[in-house]
């Protein structure tokens, strides 16, 4: 009974506390490939991202990452991304491709120039795509 | 003690006024009443201008002897059939005795002093010279201002007033005189006769005169009065004139003073706010200090604790700062702080808030902004700053952190967030944004 007792006062007492959101911290390091797509696959086909798609885009990309939960997985510290992305014509229409992967330090590779390659480590790597009115379609985690 | 009593003369100037005219009115009253007399007396007994008449003149016969005493002239006469109004008469001559007499006019009582033997009436003419009538060398023509009277019946002496005198009806006949023309008038009268009347009897009779006196005032009554109300009425006038130019004098002053007051007000008015803007704002760069960033940051707070629009915060700390100072100087430092807010201001909205927190450290202050917007924002400001030369000496970048308030937040929680991804941002190699995301 006692027992019960102390249980059911620790419930009230966790459940009733104030429960203070946590926040870690997310770099992205944006990059947009300035080279041929088909160096990335051979099947695509470059597409013009304006300036207003890239900002849509941008912010609906990194509002996409914030709220992931596979992306905050394993990062108790936080995570730094390098995310490179590009336009490229998919269904006949203009889509702008990300494709996201865990900085590494030291790493000081110009993503604009050298395409980016995903790596083995689990939940580092990610790819997305945005649409004109900036959805976000398949993000992957991987 | 001139002074004060300016100054009293200036508060009291009315009163004192109305007390100086009703003095003024009291005396002149008082005196005219009792003083202010002007007599012109005539002694027959030493006065050299008198001479004798008969009607041998008009053809009879009466004879008249005329002695002085010491203190009289005695007419001794006889009346004598002969002219049809028989009568002699004693003429005393004012002035040149022809065309400029005396004026006698404002004279408003004429004593006589005459004794007559024997009963009978005595005429008083007072002749005057009338420009229109008159002719000179023929004293005919001088006016007739006459009174008859019988000295046995009245006082001693005989007192008469102007306006008993007639004009005698014969001489306006004669002369065939103007009515309008024909009224007493005492203004200049060069001859005076003391004549026997028209009820003197014929016989011996005897008048003694002792002396005519003019009795009136310098001023007359009515002349008086008007100089009186003509003072009262100018020295008003005056007194409204001084104060109608004390009224302007006053309101010239006033407004001048007002305008001074309006002024030195405009002036407060551009220190205060001179000052108060200087209190808020970072001297050297322009930017809002602490104590600025505080008002915005309460109204921002409750604009998002009222379910206002997201509010986001900023923070960027420029990379490797102190080797500038230390290798270029804090001058260069200090350019690299005013061209890097000159940036800033430029590519934020005019609703955002530009704070310098301290050293090399910026906040911006983003309203109505979601994190991911404010990241996009940082990610463009880093961009921006990483390819513009902000000093000639090298390049400049800056590591940022971004955090967005939860309503009813504590700021020291935002801002530690901020702190640790800016932190985050330095860590992880500088030149870079981080957002302090909430774990799902």
């Amino acid at each position: 009974m006692k027992k019960f007792f102390l249980f059911f006062a620790c419930v009230i007492l966790f459940g009733c506390a104030k429960n203070n959101p946590e926040f870690i911290p997310l770099s992205l390091n944006w990059y947009h490939y300035e080279e041929d797509v088909r160096g990335i696959d051979a099947s695509y086909t470059a597409a013009e991202v304006d300036s207003s798609m890239e900002e849509t885009c941008l912010i609906s990309m990194t509002r996409a990452l914030m709220e992931d939960k596979n992306i905050q997985a394993n990062s108790k510290s936080g995570k730094e991304f390098n995310v490179q992305y590009f336009g490229r014509i998919q269904s006949e229409k203009t889509v702008a491709e990300f494709r996201g992967v865990c900085a590494q330090p030291n790493d000081h590779t110009n993503f604009e120039k050298s395409i980016l390659f995903f790596n083995g480590e689990k939940g580092c790597n990610f790819s997305a795509f945005c649409d004109k009115n900036g959805k976000i379609k398949d993000l992957k985690v991987f | 003690m001139k002074v004060v009593w300016l100054k009293l003369m200036s508060i009291f100037r009315l009163n004192l006024l109305i007390a100086f005219l009703l003095s003024v009115t009291a005396v002149a009253l008082l005196w005219n009443k009792y003083g202010m007399d002007d007599i012109y007396t005539i002694k027959p007994a030493t006065y050299p201008y008198i001479i004798a008449q008969t009607d041998s003149v008009d053809g009879g016969a009466s004879v008249l002897d005329l002695s002085r005493t010491d203190s009289s002239i005695v007419m001794d006469y006889e009346l004598r059939e002969g002219y049809p109004y028989p009568y002699v008469n004693m003429q005393i001559y004012l002035g040149d005795g022809k065309d400029h007499g005396k004026d006698l006019s404002h004279y408003d009582s004429i004593y006589l002093w005459v004794k007559p033997r024997g009963e009978g009436s005595v005429r008083l003419y007072l002749r005057a010279w009338d420009d229109s009538i008159s002719k000179p060398g023929d004293q005919a023509t001088l006016k007739f201002n006459e009174l008859e009277f019988f000295p046995l019946e009245e006082t001693y002496p005989a007192v008469f007033v102007p306006q008993e005198f007639r004009v005698a009806g014969w001489w306006v006949s004669q002369h065939n005189v103007n009515a309008h023309r024909a009224r007493v008038d005492l203004s200049n009268i060069p001859l005076i006769e003391i004549q026997t009347g028209t009820a003197a009897p014929l016989g011996y009779g005897t008048l003694e005169i002792m002396g005519i006196t003019f009795k009136g005032k310098l001023i007359s009554a009515e002349k008086l009065m008007f100089v009186l109300v003509a003072l009262w009425f100018f020295t008003f006038l005056f007194y409204l004139i001084l104060r109608l130019r004390d009224y302007s004098i006053q309101r010239n002053t006033e407004r001048k003073r007002r305008e001074e007051l309006e002024h030195n007000l405009v002036v407060l008015e551009v220190e205060k706010s001179d000052y108060e803007k200087a209190s808020k704002e970072d001297a050297l760069t322009g930017c809002l200090n602490r104590a600025g960033f505080t008002s915005i940051l309460t109204h921002e707070q409750e604009h998002l604790n009222t379910g206002g629009g997201a509010l986001s915060f900023i923070m960027l700390d420029i990379d490797f700062f102190k080797k500038v100072n230390d290798t270029w100087g804090h001058s260069v430092g200090d350019e690299v702080l005013v061209n890097l807010s000159k940036l800033i201001r430029s590519r934020i909205r005019t609703t955002d808030a530009l704070v310098r927190w301290g050293g090399e450290e910026f906040v911006i202050l983003c309203s109505d902004t979601p994190l991911q917007n404010a990241q996009f924002l940082a990610e463009k400001l880093r961009t921006n700053v990483e390819n513009t030369q902000l000093i000639s000496q090298q390049q400049i970048t800056c590591s940022f952190g971004v955090a967005e308030m939860l309503p009813h937040e504590d700021p020291k929680s935002v801002f530690d967030r901020l702190d640790k991804a800016l932190y985050s941002s330095k860590r992880g190699g500088r030149n870079s944004v981080t957002a302090a995301i909430k774990k799902i």
